[in-house]
């Protein structure tokens, strides 16, 4: 009997570990927002979009879509707004989403970088996140759903619904097609519609 | 069956434990980070140090190596490597899938051209390993890319895991590359 339990606890073990295999992940350590960021799109926009709007309006739209983050069921985890980004610094309490980079952190073959800021322990195992901000590389050529895309092109909307994921606490996940997979190719804009995975994450959080 | 249901536990504990990542970027191959490197060193970090940036934006952290072996291309005795994030005074800037250093870690680095005194780690943590003993007393070059590093190839699908390999294959393979390249090679 001994030996049947083991065994049982095993299995469950294993399958509890293959679980968190096929997952969503959470950044470590736990860390939310007290309340919904509003993230201040970079108003001069990505200048190797050719939309006509640079592709200030479309990120804007996509990262605040009930396709994304605000339709995962549990009401609005951010707002948006274009505007300018001229004061850019991490810790100052105003989430920003750079079409260039400032501090030169994203350089050569750094597509885009999130860094979560200023985050404090609630004394409780989570973490306070107080600023986050995530810069781009203009040495690659970016599109939007405004044009067509072609060659090697990555969709600004999709790239940038996905690192708001990170800014709101979500890391990446090995469910493949899932927004906050860390994988994305030239021309699909997938990841700017979250999946199940997607919104199981999130609402684990919030 | 008592050693099963720990090692079970332990994945877990594994699997719970493990940080996600937030930053994207493409994989190079080892000749591009050959070419992309002004230097190849082996060494060991003496010093980390985190401070704001004189913009005041970031938090940037320096470790001061001193170099035991130059692989390729010349650098002095001691070099100052920067990277993005750190804390300061308690509070903490986390910059995904940027390279960390620890201090007495013995490491083997691919820095870019030197700048106002400091390199930058080529590729990001793809041109950082540590350098650790097996049992059998061989040094491995371990990679230090975390799960705070999306890498993925240029087709945009996730680029194949860099394994642990022995640190006279690394240096070899470095040096291969170097010649491949044209560049002069330092041998020891």
């Amino acid at each position: 009997m001994k030996r049947i339990a083991s065994f049982a606890t095993v299995v469950v073990l294993l399958c509890l570990f293959a679980g968190s295999l096929s997952a969503y992940v959470l950044l470590s350590p736990r860390r939310t927002w007290d309340s919904p960021p509003n993230v201040i799109v970079d108003n001069r926009g990505q200048s190797s979009i050719s939309d006509g709007d640079l592709g200030r309006t479309r990120t804007r739209n996509a990262i605040t879509s009930s396709s994304a983050w605000n339709g995962a069921g549990t009401g609005t985890r951010l707002t948006a707004t274009v505007g300018s980004i001229s004061s850019f610094t991490l810790g100052d309490g105003r989430p920003m989403l750079n079409f260039r980079d400032p501090i030169g952190a994203c350089t050569g073959n750094c597509l885009a970088a999130t860094f979560t800021g200023y985050y404090q322990s609630r004394g409780n195992g989570t973490y306070r996140i107080t600023d986050a901000d995530i810069v781009t590389n203009t040495a690659w050529n970016w599109a939007s759903l405004g044009e067509t895309c072609s060659g090697q092109e990555f969709y600004i909307e999709g790239v940038m619904v996905h690192e708001v994921g990170h800014l709101l606490g979500l890391a990446h996940t090995n469910v493949s097609g899932a927004t906050m997979f860390p994988s994305v190719s030239a021309c699909n804009n997938g990841p700017a519609s979250i999946e199940t995975d997607d919104r199981n994450g999130i609402n684990d959080l919030y | 069956m008592k050693r099963l249901v720990s090692i079970g536990i332990l994945l877990l504990v594994v699997a719970a434990a493990t940080p996600g990542g937030a930053s994207t970027f493409l994989r190079m191959t080892p000749g591009e980070m050959v070419r992309a490197s002004a230097a190849v060193v082996q060494g060991e970090v003496l010093k980390v140090n985190s401070f704001w940036e004189p913009s005041g934006r970031i938090i940037v952290t320096e470790a001061m190596v001193a170099v035991h072996e130059k692989i390729l291309g010349e650098a002095p005795s001691v070099v100052v490597v920067r990277t993005f994030g750190g804390t300061v005074n308690g509070y903490t800037v986390e910059a995904h899938g940027f390279p960390k250093f620890q201090v007495n870690e013995r490491v083997l680095l691919y820095l870019e051209p030197e700048k106002d005194g400091v390199s930058r780690v080529t590729g990001y943590q793809q041109g950082h390993y540590r350098i650790i003993r097996d049992k059998a007393g061989v040094e491995l070059a371990v990679p230090t890319l975390d799960e705070g590093a999306s890498v993925i190839a240029r087709d945009g699908r996730p680029a194949a895991a860099v394994k642990t390999v022995r640190l006279d294959l690394l240096k070899a393979s470095i040096r291969n590359e170097a010649r491949r390249a044209g560049r002069a090679i330092l041998e020891n």
